[in-house]
């Protein structure tokens, strides 16, 4: 600071310049001490990052992919989450639901994105890790929390064993979701790359019958008991025991083992149910989807109950099974509905209620009724040393379950107080967004097959995948809620010259800033506050 | 040396400023002086001036690129007249504040309303306290002359110049012009070297701020500048002469030998009334007549050495000051006034847009002053009363 000039006093007309030029300046005047607010540039995120169960960094992926950086967005996700293939098909997309844009035209197709980085990262994953610890973590269960835990661990250095009752791993993802929704080799490639990693698969191993879960205790350093749903909730209606399981049926249904009913009757609105009556319906059945939920109350992704209307599945909302009567090789389902109570005939019913998990395998402190007792943030249990939970309803929350037991279980094989990750705590708002620096623009969503291909082709991926072009297009438009993308306005519009633009980014010198607040209204994506003084 | 052209006085500016080697032109078109920026931009599409002409939405903007241009080292020009002039008004204290040398035509024409396109010189006169030196040509050759001189005088003063010329009367019409070599006037006027100017890598704020402690200064290095500007455009035009064979002063005095009366005029009215003044010496008159060239900076010595010993003094102003008098008649008796012996100085208002002066009505001019025995000092000559 010291080569700032002094000001200049001209005692005569003989001393100042023939043109009204200035021959200082002025940053001896610290115009800074003027300020009673001022401005925090701090980098928040947007809701979309906040109401994924996995909190990845949404909005700081879609700068990295606008600019045409792709290996770099990738990463960004696979830092909060291995296996972005699998959540770009399958998760329920409370990102899109939540993300601003939707208050300006539309959101942005996040998950559509997230599959397309993701696809990018097959195959590419599968790399021992640099240190060994000699640690050893079980694994109960291979379905995607099972997974993200063993890839987390085995990245740590663990040694890492999964057991799976199963013959095949991935869990649900292998045996209920159809391949139109999840290509079987995505979900291999994925298996492949822990294998690689050294992740030991123990399949046809379940615990409690093969392997005794105490064993388990004895052999192993810490334990994470990942297991899914078995069977549904049963029907608690008079001639519930007449429908068939429904998670049976679907895995006998995509082994190749089709059922040689043609008329179902599939009781419920979970995703099993509606990969069930899409499934069959491909194969030519006749398929009533019978559900208890409205409309908005259907907790699958919307696109499945669009496709499964598409394709001719009969839906009835808001209806009850009041009972089922067997007569002959009919089953009678008497319903109460919007319009009255009246019966249906099927040749074969399915319960499509929710899973549930079966943990009687499992000590009984572990135990609260039929659940188990998890610490919600790090998925400890009462025993040291296991952990548990997971969400097979979600994929993304089964993932979430899978980092924080990962988490935990380093810390605890590390000597550490567990110590779970914390949310990110700033959230831009829709009203915080200068929508006036945005254009509308139409959201880009995949090709997805026709009705006719899909029933040329039953088994064909039906989401074609975004070209890299229009993805680059589509990561544009994102508003890029509280991360700032060094856009500039608040560099351009600052009227003291008190944005520095430091390494390509912001920063207040405050120094000079009066605290005019001009910044913090022309930053389009609310990254900017304006603060007391003194606070 | 050089070449004669027939040009009109629009198209005398743009070879004057083709000469000039102006580096940057922006303009906004206006009848009577369109011509001039037309020619320009030919000029410049076809590669023969090299520089920049910068389209715009107004004269307030032209002015603007004008004064961002020559702020960063350019010689910059603009033409206008009237409306666009007012329009401009702003910016030209801006020029003048910013000691920018740019220099302009303004082609004299009526204030609207009512519309016109004819000739008077209320729109320049309007601008006279702007801080712009003022040039009035009486021909097409001296608008070209002029031309270049004003860069010459500017750039040594740090101070703009508007150079005027009568709509129609010079503007449209086409007379012999003598068109220089450039190498000849390159020799006159070498390339303009800005002892200030926009630079970046080297920031400095031009004309912002100053408070009760420097503006004050400001104004009197603007006037002193003004009163530098007098013997300069003397020195000048002299040495132009020398160069070209035409020599320019602040005021010319024609067939003043001997005179007991004297006809003042400026632009185009001088030279009808050059004519009155030959015949009427020829027919016994002891009448003269001085001519004034420049208006800013004001010629005081010139126009005292000139009149103060004459018995009479007429002043044709081709303009009015409502609610005063003639523009040149108020500056020639003011600088009159302090003299011990003094002439009786009468204002003749005549030709307001763009009406015809005749020789007949400046010979009436002259014996309505001989006659009279007291002072008037508004005349109304040729209006129909």
């Amino acid at each position: 600071m010291s080569d700032i000039p002094k000001p200049v006093v001209f005692r005569s007309v003989d001393e100042m310049p023939e043109v009204p030029v200035s021959v200082a300046n002025t940053l001896y005047n610290r115009t800074g001490s003027w300020r009673n607010l001022k401005p925090v540039i701090r980098e928040k995120t947007g809701p979309c990052a906040t109401s994924c169960p996995l909190w990845i960094d949404i909005p700081v992926f879609m700068d990295l992919l606008g600019m045409g950086k792709v290996e770099e967005a990738l990463q960004v996700i696979l830092k909060r989450n291995p296996f972005p293939s699998l959540t770009g098909r399958l998760c329920p997309r409370t990102c899109e639901i939540a993300c601003n844009r939707n208050k300006f035209d539309e959101a942005i197709s996040i998950r559509t994105l997230e599959r397309f980085l993701g696809d990018l990262s097959l195959g590419k994953k599968g790399k021992p890790p640099k240190k060994e610890t000699a640690r050893r973590v079980a694994i109960i269960g291979s379905g995607p929390a099972g997974l993200t835990a063993a890839f987390l661990l085995r990245q740590k250095g663990h040694l890492v064993e999964i057991f799976e009752r199963d013959k095949k791993p991935g869990g649900h993802l292998a045996k209920y979701v159809p391949p139109y929704k999840l290509p079987p080799y995505i979900l291999e490639s994925e298996i492949t790359d822990l294998e690689k990693m050294g992740v030991k698969f123990n399949l046809m191993k379940e615990v409690g019958k093969d392997i005794p879960f105490e064993k388990l205790m004895e052999t192993y350093d810490a334990i994470y008991i990942a297991s899914g749903y078995s069977k549904e909730v049963p029907l608690d209606i008079p001639g519930g025991h007449l429908a068939e399981s429904g998670l049976e049926i679907l895995e006998r249904t995509l082994d190749g083992n089709v059922p040689g009913e043609n008329r179902f009757a599939i009781i419920g609105s979970g995703i099993a149910a509606f990969h069930l009556a899409r499934t069959l319906k491909r194969l030519g059945k006749d398929v009533l989807l019978v559900a208890e939920a409205t409309e908005k109350g259907i907790k699958v992704p919307s696109e499945d109950v669009v496709r499964a209307r598409e394709e001719g599945v009969e839906i009835l909302l808001e209806t009850k099974v009041k009972g089922i009567k067997e007569k002959t090789d009919r089953r009678i389902l008497e319903i109460e509905g919007p319009e009255g109570t009246r019966t249906l005939e099927a040749e074969m019913v399915v319960n499509g209620n929710q899973g549930q998990a079966s943990l009687d395998f499992l000590p009984s402190e572990l135990l609260e009724g039929n659940r188990l007792k998890v610490d919600i943030k790090t998925a400890a249990t009462p025993m040291k040393g296991v952990f548990g939970g997971s969400d097979p309803a979600n994929i993304a929350r089964a993932i979430a379950w899978g980092r924080k037991a990962a988490i935990s279980i380093d810390q605890l094989l590390n000597g550490q107080e567990l110590s779970p990750e914390a949310r990110p705590p700033l959230v831009v708002g829709y009203k915080e967004i200068q929508t006036e620096y945005f254009l509308h623009e139409k959201r880009r969503d995949p090709k997805v097959l026709s009705v006719k291909e899909r029933f040329e082709k039953p088994w064909d991926e039906e989401v074609l995948q975004l070209s890299e072009t229009e993805a680059i297009k589509e990561a544009l438009r994102c508003f890029s809620c509280g991360h700032c993308n060094s856009c500039g306005n608040c560099w351009v519009y600052c009227p003291d010259q008190s944005i520095l633009w430091v390494d390509n980014a912001p920063q207040v010198d405050y120094d000079y800033c009066k605290g005019c607040g001009i910044c913090t209204m022309e930053c389009p994506r609310g990254i900017i506050d304006l603060v007391p003084e003194r606070e | 040396m050089g070449k004669k052209m027939v040009l009109t006085g629009n198209h005398s500016v743009s070879y004057g400023a083709l000469l000039s080697r102006v580096e940057v032109i922006s303009a906004y078109p206006i009848t009577p002086q369109t011509q001039i920026v037309e020619l320009l931009s030919e000029f410049v599409a076809d590669k023969i001036l090299n520089a920049i002409f910068v389209n715009v939405e107004s004269e307030h903007s032209a002015m603007s690129a004008c004064i961002g241009a020559s702020a960063a080292g350019a010689r910059a020009f603009t033409a206008t007249s009237a409306q666009g002039l007012a329009l401009m008004h702003e910016m030209l204290h801006w020029a003048a504040g910013a000691r920018l040398p740019i220099v302009m035509a303004n082609v004299n024409r009526a204030m609207a309303p009512p519309w016109s396109v004819w000739t008077d010189q209320n729109d320049s006169l309007a601008q006279r306290d702007t801080g712009w030196m003022q040039i009035y040509c009486e021909s097409n050759q001296e608008v070209l002359d002029s031309v270049i001189q004003a860069y010459k005088v500017s750039e040594q003063v740090f101070l703009p110049t508007m150079l005027v010329l009568d709509a129609f009367v010079l503007s449209h019409t086409a007379e012999p012009v003598e068109v220089y070599d450039q190498e000849h006037v390159d020799e006159y006027l070498p390339p303009y070297e800005a002892k200030y100017r926009l630079e970046p890598g080297k920031p400095q704020a031009f004309g912002s701020l100053a408070d009760a402690r420097t503006y004050f200064e400001f104004r009197y290095k603007m006037q002193k500048a003004m009163e530098k500007a007098v013997g300069l455009i003397e020195k000048e035009g002299e040495l132009f002469g020398e160069m070209f064979g035409r020599k320019y002063g602040l005021v010319e005095e024609f067939m003043m030998d001997d005179a007991d009366y004297v006809l003042v005029t400026s632009a185009t009215i001088t030279s009808t009334a050059k004519v009155v003044v030959r015949e009427l010496q020829k027919e016994g008159e002891k009448v003269g007549l001085l001519k004034m060239r420049v208006l800013r900076p004001f010629p005081f010595e010139a126009v005292r050495r000139a009149l103060g010993d004459r018995k009479k003094v007429a002043v044709i102003d081709r303009n009015i000051s409502f609610g005063h008098h003639g523009v040149f008649y108020q500056e020639i008796k003011s600088a009159l006034y302090p003299l011990e012996k003094r002439p009786q100085v009468f204002g003749y208002i005549t030709g307001l847009g763009g009406r015809d002066v005749t020789p007949q009505d400046i010979r009436d001019m002259y014996f309505d002053m001989k006659k009279r025995e007291k002072v008037e000092e508004i005349i109304w000559k040729g209006v129909k009363l």
